[in-house]
């Protein structure tokens, strides 16, 4: 029985983002499903959780904490992790930490809200985009295309690390859930981090549950 | 003997906000001004500091790292501290961190996304004044805004729901300093006003604020 839940569902980028970390670090825990569209997050018990009502949110021992990049950081300390993606040296951390702070508006802010306005929201009776309501979204795409292969031109990774870290996982969760609006072939910088990424088994994995979860969605 | 120098202009939000925690840690530094409008944000030396062009940045003992919020545990880390703003406790930690995660959109991008359209873009940058068409949404968001704020201090009267005031609080607190300039109207939330004036009266915030104002009159007022 763990002494840590983890509360979120597998589709939503930053709970995988969380849920990826645990695995990769060996952190028992259980994971506690939030159905979204049935409106979990906003029980009474889950507001007790996270009165901000969103997801991932954690529950180790008596505590409660919310905000995925909070969760991280701390579950390193709870858990005395010193691994790749997330290593006691302070100065990668401080790396890592500075990527998953512009990572909100940098990567984030850039893509999800494209995503919502083009397959979520129609689905729940909002307007279809037309071209002319979808140019702004595409314009900020592409803005983040180049700014993101800036970022990787450095190390190749995200946070300017020598190796991955979960600041790439963070941001390859976002780009994840918004391949179908993206066109990474055009971008061969992004496309091999993207790759690279992929490739890691456990990421591989979840990436896989998040699909079935999407594809029932879509259906 | 350790050596941290504190890039950025006092006018900036989150330069305070780290002048602010070094003050109140006793961790000492050199502060080195930059001048946004004369661009030197964006020389070559500044750019191998922060690829990012953007303020505050630190280099201590050879070791450049940008973004505030991230600045704050990296020195916190590298001095030891152990004190109310940012204490040792992973728990308490974890607080202050998820606040300055949920700062960039909950408060910053509210405030002084508002502050930069309305004065500092048209003053300074050559942007188009705001017409009160587009100024609505933006005045919609931050009448908002008192609402969130006000809840967010309702469970411990501290930003990170903390015990006691924190880094996270002056955070805040030099957005909404700043944001002033817009006519906030503490008055009406009281909630908000009573911690705005605690943060207000600590010597450093003080000190900072002080610091700022100077520049606000340098630049002719705002």
């Amino acid at each position: 029985m763990s002494d840590l839940t983890v509360y979120g569902n597998v589709f939503s980028q930053p709970t995988r983002s969380v849920l990826t970390f645990c695995r990769l670090s060996g952190i028992e825990h259980t994971h506690k499903d939030l159905n979204f569209l049935k409106g979990e997050h906003m029980s009474k018990e889950f507001t007790l959780i996270n009165p901000f009502q969103a997801m991932p949110a954690i529950v180790h021992g008596t505590f409660n904490l919310w905000e995925s990049a909070a969760i991280v950081s701390y579950l390193a300390d709870a858990y005395n992790v010193d691994n790749q993606w997330y290593p006691k040296d302070f100065k990668i951390r401080a790396r890592i930490n500075a990527y998953l702070h512009w990572h909100h508006q940098g990567t984030r802010g850039s893509i999800v809200n494209y995503l919502v306005a083009k397959l979520f929201a129609p689905k729940f009776g909002a307007p279809e985009l037309t071209e002319e309501t979808e140019a702004p979204y595409k314009a900020k795409l592409e803005e983040w295309y180049q700014t993101f292969t800036w970022l990787l031109s450095e190390t190749h990774y995200v946070a300017r690390t020598n190796m991955p870290t979960i600041a790439d996982v963070f941001a390859y969760n976002e780009v994840f859930n918004a391949l179908p609006i993206m066109n990474l072939d055009a971008h061969p910088a992004i496309k091999a981090w993207f790759d690279e990424i992929s490739a890691v088994p456990i990421i591989r994995e979840i990436g896989q549950e998040a699909q079935e979860v999407y594809r029932k969605f879509l259906a | 003997m350790s050596e941290l120098v504190i890039h950025g202009n006092i006018l900036s939000q989150p330069v305070r906000s780290v002048v602010e925690f070094c003050m109140l840690s006793n961790i000492e530094f050199t502060h080195k001004d930059l001048n946004l409008i004369k661009g030197e944000h964006l020389s070559e030396e500044y750019t191998r500091i922060n690829p990012f062009q953007e303020m505050p940045a630190i280099v201590h003992d050879g070791y450049n790292v940008w973004e505030s919020a991230a600045i704050i545990p990296y020195l916190a880390d590298a001095y030891n501290v152990d004190n109310q703003w940012y204490p040792k406790d992973i728990k308490i930690r974890a607080r202050i961190n998820a606040y300055l995660h949920w700062h960039h959109q909950g408060v910053r991008d509210i405030l002084t996304g508002y502050l930069r359209r309305k004065i500092v873009g048209p003053k300074f940058f050559g942007a188009p004044e705001l017409t009160p068409e587009n100024e609505a949404p933006l005045r919609a968001k931050l009448n908002e805004w008192y609402t969130t704020f006000s809840w967010l201090l309702s469970e411990t009267h501290y930003v990170a729901r903390t015990q006691t005031a924190t880094v996270a609080d002056l955070f805040a607190f030099n957005e909404i300093s700043s944001a002033r300039l817009l006519q906030l109207d503490l008055d009406a939330h009281p909630t908000i006003k009573a911690w705005y004036e605690e943060i207000a009266a600590v010597p450093a915030v003080q000190e900072a604020t002080a610091g700022a104002m100077e520049v606000v009159k340098l630049l002719g007022g705002l």
